[in-house]
């Protein structure tokens, strides 16, 4: 297997590559429905990471990061209003999400832990509020209606936002295995300790806050286009905060396959359920999160890997191992 | 502006202490907790809002009166936090407390949404005080002041049982330093459970005084909880007293800005004001440095 | 007020260190000279304000007044990982290992970000100290001796010039610690600077060429360890001043 700089070989490619192709050629063989499934749970997958790279990855765990998604359906919405060509859109959905996060990582980055949460964790009720009242600009409650001549069609936003899952995949990768990542990583281990270590805590996390609120942008645009409408409650929706936590959690926090693990298996949940029994749905949500914050927090990815890292003397023999 | 009058700032100032009180019983039930156990209950906003279905389901298929029913709601909701703890809170005491803020958080997710599926999302309230008290120029709705009173009362006699009596000092002993507590002889855990049986009753009560005030839905409590973490950062978290009046000082603060700028700026307030004390003194502006 | 020039030979030089916890004096006035090259200790009873001396250097309390000049800087006010990239680490009384990385990870995020060979180099520190086979294994997973190791590799990973030990064997088993001290022995010789708190006198005796003694926030005693040893001060801070006890 292909090895990587810090000695952990990079497992999943072929599974990867696999799903890629898959994803790729599906358009060929399903019908619209099953279309619109997908380029859903493109765009769950592609929030997933992004909350995984500051809240997984870092530690800050983010419980209104929704926010950026909201942002970024209604800056791709009105971009579009005012006849920019799509693909613009969804670029400018991210840029102004990215420049938000700028002076807003910075201000709560300082937080430690809980508190950041705590302070994250009305953003997304904000957001909601703030395009409430902006009528001006947002339409307020009536939201944004997107005429489809404005828009591309099924199979360029089934694409964009299989290239936005695909691509925040391959960052969170590329990242994990990288020194950004691993200084990342000691940060949400120790963050006092790595900062005497010589990592420059402050521009690694403000760095990273502003990819994980980019990603949700773009994707919120994409999900502008795919919807036609967006109002307060569909672009800045509570659901979407909780499943991105959960889905995340879920398939194994901090790991590269893990929100993908998570994204598929919640959506393929959520199709059962939510059309019928929305409350039902996010109930037994919080019913996983709480059973894997109790019993497995390492999520479904640490089933798998139970029997790795372990000492080499441990390995040998059922004793316990010398001190 | 019309509104420079003093009968009407009068108005709001009292409106605004009203409101502020039912703010303060809440905030302080989230605040015991946290002093005691370090545990950040993301669910409390939930268990207030049991305490206001419980009213309304009294009310409408019972005709109890919203005070009558209070008596049996508020006991045993202090039951269920008390049982609660046991089951749950118990495991996640010694984790970090993130732990802590996503189990609770979970909870809520469960709560507000079995809450929906029983209730479903129509709002509804428990109009059954009516009239108003006037003095002058002055009217103050009856309901307003009853929960206003009954809240400050509730929360004054809770500050009373743990400043003299030995049950409230055995609680105050453990929130100060949990471990020292133990070693003379108290039980901790019971302690742990009876505060959060305690702090889940005042949510209750809390709950019981929106009902008669307010119309509610299931998913009412994601304001209010964001109020009560402005409330405690700004009064100093694991600070009894703070909580008290960050409250109605939040109470306060919204009636004016609702007055004068607009209802939803008001709403807003307690958003921007959590934002900004956090990011002024984590630690709050009164109170002891704390974790 | 004038700041007195540091002797050319001394690698850290304090003066006048007062770090005042609210009414609580953890240092009075410390004046503490480390010459280069040499193996220093730093003795003194409990809670005579050792680590919050560490503390204070290292740059993560930043509340002392006086002066520290590191390497001919002054390096008060300066933030942690600065005064890390200059050359001066430290270990922690307790383990701070990161759990959830390998123990490659541990070393390498210590190193620095331009250097190409840090993966080797990791890999040969711990060669020496035979924990090669471990390299692979999460922080969390090693034993208490093992992750006090790791913590004082890491902090060779950036080549300091001196290096802080707050207690490094305290809980190592004896095996391990010989280990870290001819480590320590074998770094001096390379010209690494240390200074050390430590309990064990034994250890203090064998290694340290220079010792200070702290006591109640001040420095009572300075020399090499037999002079200490005798010093009257140092005894009654250790033991009290009424003799009549010792013979119980």
């Amino acid at each position: 297997m292909a090895s990587s700089g810090n000695g952990r070989p990079i497992r999943g490619i072929w599974p990867g590559a696999l799903l890629l192709l898959l994803a790729l050629l599906a358009p060929l063989a399903l019908n619209q429905y099953y279309q619109s499934f997908l380029l859903q749970v493109f765009i769950a997958i592609a929030l997933a990471q992004a909350w995984n790279l500051i809240s997984g990855m870092t530690g800050y765990v983010s419980f209104g990061h929704a926010a950026f998604f909201g942002v970024g359906a209604y800056v791709g919405a009105l971009f579009l209003t005012w006849g920019v060509p799509w693909w613009f859109a969804v670029f400018s959905g991210a840029a102004i999400a990215a420049l938000l996060a700028v002076p807003l990582g910075m201000l709560t980055l300082r937080l430690r832990g809980p508190y950041f949460a705590i302070a994250m964790l009305g953003l997304n009720e904000v957001g909601r509020i703030m395009a409430t009242l902006w009528v001006s600009v947002t339409g307020g409650g009536s939201g944004i209606t997107l005429s489809p001549k404005l828009l591309p069609s099924l199979g360029v936003e089934y694409f964009s936002a299989l290239v936005l899952a695909f691509g925040a995949t391959l960052l969170v990768a590329r990242i994990y295995r990288s020194r950004f990542g691993l200084e990342l990583r000691a940060i949400r281990e120790d963050e006092e300790a790595a900062e005497m270590m010589g990592v420059n805590t402050t521009l690694n996390k403000v760095i990273v806050f502003v990819l994980s609120a980019l990603i949700p942008g773009a994707v919120g645009a994409v999900y502008a286009m795919y919807t036609t409408y967006i109002d307060p409650d569909s672009a800045f929706a509570g659901a979407r905060n909780i499943e991105m936590i959960v889905m995340v959690l879920f398939g194994g926090s901090g790991t590269v396959w893990g929100p993908l693990i998570g994204a598929g298996l919640i959506m393929i949940m959520r199709e059962m359920l939510w059309a019928q029994f929305p409350a039902a749905h996010l109930a037994l949500l919080g019913v996983l999160l709480l059973v894997v914050v109790l019993y497995l927090p390492g999520g479904v990815v640490s089933l798998a890997r139970r029997q790795r890292y372990l000492r080499p003397d441990a390995r040998k023999s059922g004793e316990a191992p010398p001190p | 502006m019309e509104l420079l009058q003093p009968d009407i700032l009068l108005q709001l100032l009292i409106g605004g202490l009203l409101a502020g009180a039912l703010y303060a019983l809440l905030a302080c039930g989230l605040n015991l907790v946290f002093g005691v156990m370090r545990v950040i209950n993301l669910a409390h906003a939930e268990l207030m809002l049991i305490g206001a279905f419980a009213t309304w389901v009294l009310y409408n298929f019972f005709g109890l009166n919203p005070l009558v029913s209070a008596l049996f709601i508020v006991p045993a909701v202090f039951v269920l936090g008390y049982y609660f703890q046991r089951v749950l809170i118990e495991r996640v005491v010694d984790r970090p407390m993130l732990t802590s803020l996503l189990a609770t958080y979970a909870v809520s997710i469960i709560l507000i949404n079995i809450g929906l599926l029983v209730f479903s999302a129509d709002f509804r309230s428990v109009p059954a005080l009516q009239g108003s008290f006037v003095f002058g120029n002055i009217a103050i709705s009856e309901p307003r002041t009853i929960a206003g009173v009954v809240s400050v009362a509730l929360t004054v006699g809770v500050y009373q049982f743990l400043e003299r009596t030995r049950l409230g000092k055995a609680v105050r002993a453990v929130s100060e330093h949990a471990q020292v507590a133990g070693i003379c002889g108290i039980d901790v855990r019971q302690i742990r459970m009876l505060a959060f049986g305690l702090a889940s009753a005042m949510a209750a009560a809390a709950g019981v005084m929106l009902s008669i005030i307010y119309s509610f839905w299931p998913g009412s409590g994601v304001d209010f909880i964001q109020k009560c973490f402005a409330i405690i950062i700004i009064g100093g978290m694991g600070n009894f007293v703070g909580a008290l009046y960050g409250g109605i000082l939040l109470g306060v603060v919204e009636s004016f800005v609702g007055a004068f700028i607009s209802t939803q700026w008001g709403e807003a307030m307690a958003y921007l004001l959590l934002v900004t004390v956090l990011l002024i003194r984590p630690t709050g502006l009164k109170g002891a440095p704390r974790g | 007020m004038t700041v007195p020039v540091c002797d050319p030979d001394h690698i850290l030089c304090i003066w006048g260190l007062h770090r005042d916890f609210g009414g609580v004096q953890a240092l009075r006035g410390v004046d503490l000279h480390v010459v280069r090259g040499t193996v220093t200790g730093l003795i003194g009873p409990n809670g005579s304000g050792k680590t919050t001396l560490f503390q204070v250097i290292s740059g993560i309390d930043r509340g002392a007044t006086g002066t520290i000049t590191f390497d001919r800087e002054n390096i008060i006010g300066w933030r942690p990982s600065q005064i890390y990239r200059r050359g001066l680490a430290r270990t922690f009384q307790l383990s701070r290992v990161f759990p959830e990385l390998t123990v490659h990870e541990n070393l390498v995020v210590a190193g620095s970000r331009k250097d190409r060979s840090a993966d080797e180099r990791a890999l040969g520190l711990l060669e020496r100290v035979h924990l090669r086979e471990y390299a692979g294994v999460l922080g969390k997973n090693l034993s208490y001796g093992q992750q006090k190791l790791v913590e004082f590799l890491r902090v060779l990973m950036s080549d300091p010039a001196l290096i802080l030990l707050d207690e490094p064997a305290a809980g190592v088993n004896p095996t391990l610690r010989q280990t870290l001290w001819d480590m320590v022995r074998h770094l001096n010789g390379l010209g690494t600077t240390f200074l050390i708190i430590e309990h064990n006198m034994e250890v203090i005796a064998d290694l340290c060429s220079d010792v200070y003694v702290l006591s109640e926030g001040e420095i009572i005693a300075h020399g090499d360890f037999d002079s200490i040893r005798k010093d009257e001060r140092v005894l009654e801070a250790y033991f009290g001043k009424s003799r009549k006890h010792t013979a119980a």
